[in-house]
């Protein structure tokens, strides 16, 4: 019944009772606007909590997502003594498919008389890995050769000198390759798909033959 | 009246004997070598030529084995420097390290393994008495440790020490070479260079270290440079194991030279 309509009813009744009735009447309206506020707020709290909670989860989720994501969108540098080496058990190729890379590496592995594979993992974040080493023996040819990747945001000093040296170029496959020969050591560098990759090959047969060997990474 | 003479003479000595006692020269600390650390500055240095001479140089058999402190271990680079030593001997010495051969039969030497090197480096770290008395180890530590060991596998080995203040017996050091020997370099803070060549000029790349560090020398190269006038600079470096991953080998220059020790080794 309308509140209007009450108060009709109650005006027709006699003064005692007018006012018995108006009491009881705000007494029971007063009641039920607080009653329905009260309703109305555990709605809002409800829906807010529930608001909140898909955010907490949200932001669980998200978390680790971030932290893992090494899809680098900032540039960052790393001195020598950044970086602490952890002994891999196992090769490049093994490692890119655990992490779900496309690293390319020197596919030596059916014929190695031995191989090593080091990270290097920030010295205060050991999940951050800033670079790969491998050392691979070819065991038909003897040769020895260093393999370094690392991503092209991060500038490791230590590559600074690689960069500068190698100072000769080559086309591969449509890759531009740079390398020098320096005192037994013959190096290679290149860039493909987020990765910079230096190819140190040592006491080589020729000059140039680490070229051979990025030819073969090259995909 | 001699009692007294003798009582004051006595006496004296007492007192000079307390002083010694307090000076600060028995309280000297032995100088401590410890794992290298680069200093992240590094600074460049291009020499421009008409002509350059580098065909002065010697090398040992296939160089040096060249390791990486394994993990567990801090400050180590006499443990690491005395297994590469260890492992270049064990081509000629096998029982150097049981069980394991350091080299191929091409003569070049293997990769630092999982389980050999560690030990070998291990019992290294352990005899040369690494981080007992202070950070790292002093020279006698180092030379004692490594004797133990090369000792306990049934060889002698030698130390002839080529160093005498701020010179170094550089003919020595290159006969040492020639005829196959390595050299344990015990330097204070210097520099380790790498160099890249080109037509006519070498970019030298300077890696500042910052405390004393023990290295491995396997071989030597005189870079001699010539302009219009003549010959106007001559470089002598060392090619030592670096204990780093990058760069792993590296020269150390020796004229000047920051050596407090430099010990040709000698093994049979």
């Amino acid at each position: 019944m309308k509140k209007s309509n009450i108060h009709q009813l109650i005006e027709q009744q006699d003064k005692d009772k007018k006012d018995e009735m108006f009491a009881k009447f705000e007494k029971e309206h007063n009641l039920e606007s607080k009653a329905r506020v009260v309703r109305y707020n555990k709605k809002r709290i409800w829906a807010a909590s529930i608001a909140a909670a898909a955010i907490v989860i949200c932001v669980i989720i998200a978390i680790p997502l971030l932290l893992n994501n090494t899809n680098r969108t900032h540039k960052r540098y790393f001195s020598i003594d950044d970086c602490v080496a952890v002994d891999l058990d196992y090769s490049v190729k093994e490692y890119a498919k655990e992490v779900n890379k496309d690293f390319l590496y020197i596919d030596w592995y059916d014929i190695a008389e031995e191989f090593q594979t080091w990270l290097f993992v920030n010295r205060y974040n050991s999940e951050d890995v800033i670079y790969i080493n491998e050392t691979i023996v070819n065991g038909e040819t003897g040769d020895i050769v260093d393999l370094y990747i690392i991503d092209e945001l991060t500038t490791m000093e230590a590559f600074s000198f690689y960069e500068d040296s190698c100072n000769r170029t080559a086309t591969i496959d449509d890759v531009p390759v740079n390398w020098y020969y320096r005192n037994r050591l013959s190096t290679a560098m290149f860039k493909y798909k987020g990765y910079k990759y230096f190819v140190v090959l040592q006491e080589p047969m020729e000059e140039e033959s680490v070229l051979k060997i990025v030819a073969d990474m090259i995909p | 009246m001699y009692l007294k003479k003798l009582i004051i003479v006595l006496s004296l000595n007492v007192c000079i004997l307390l002083f010694c006692a307090w000076t600060p020269y028995n309280n000297y600390e032995e100088k401590r070598y410890t794992e290298i650390h680069i200093l992240s500055t590094q600074a460049s240095e291009t020499v421009n030529f008409t002509f350059k001479d580098d065909s002065v140089q010697a090398y040992t058999e296939h160089g040096c084995p060249n390791y990486l402190c394994v993990s567990g271990l801090s400050n180590a680079c006499g443990a690491v420097s005395g297994s590469e030593i260890v492992a270049f001997y064990d081509k000629y010495y096998p029982n150097l390290i049981p069980d394991w051969n350091s080299a191929y039969a091409s003569g070049k030497y293997r990769l630092q393994d999982s389980v050999y090197v560690p030990s070998v480096m291990r019992e290294l770290y352990t005899l040369m008495r690494t981080n007992v008395d202070d950070d790292g180890v002093s020279e006698k530590d180092y030379l004692n440790g490594l004797k133990s060991y090369v000792n306990k596998q049934g060889y002698n080995i030698e130390y002839e020490n080529v160093v005498s203040g701020r010179s170094v017996d550089y003919e020595s050091c290159k006969t040492a070479f020639t005829n196959n020997k390595v050299i344990a370099l015990l330097s204070d803070p210097d520099e380790l260079y790498e160099i890249s060549p080109e037509d006519t000029k070498d970019n030298i790349r300077a890696y500042s270290f910052s405390d004393p560090h023990i290295m491995v020398a396997y071989g030597y190269v005189e870079i001699k440079y010539y302009n219009s006038t003549g010959l106007f600079r001559t470089d002598i470096y060392f090619e030592v194991t670096s204990g780093l991953n990058v760069p792993k080998k590296a020269f150390y220059k020796i004229n000047p030279h920051n050596l407090t020790a430099a010990y040709i080794i000698n093994i049979n």
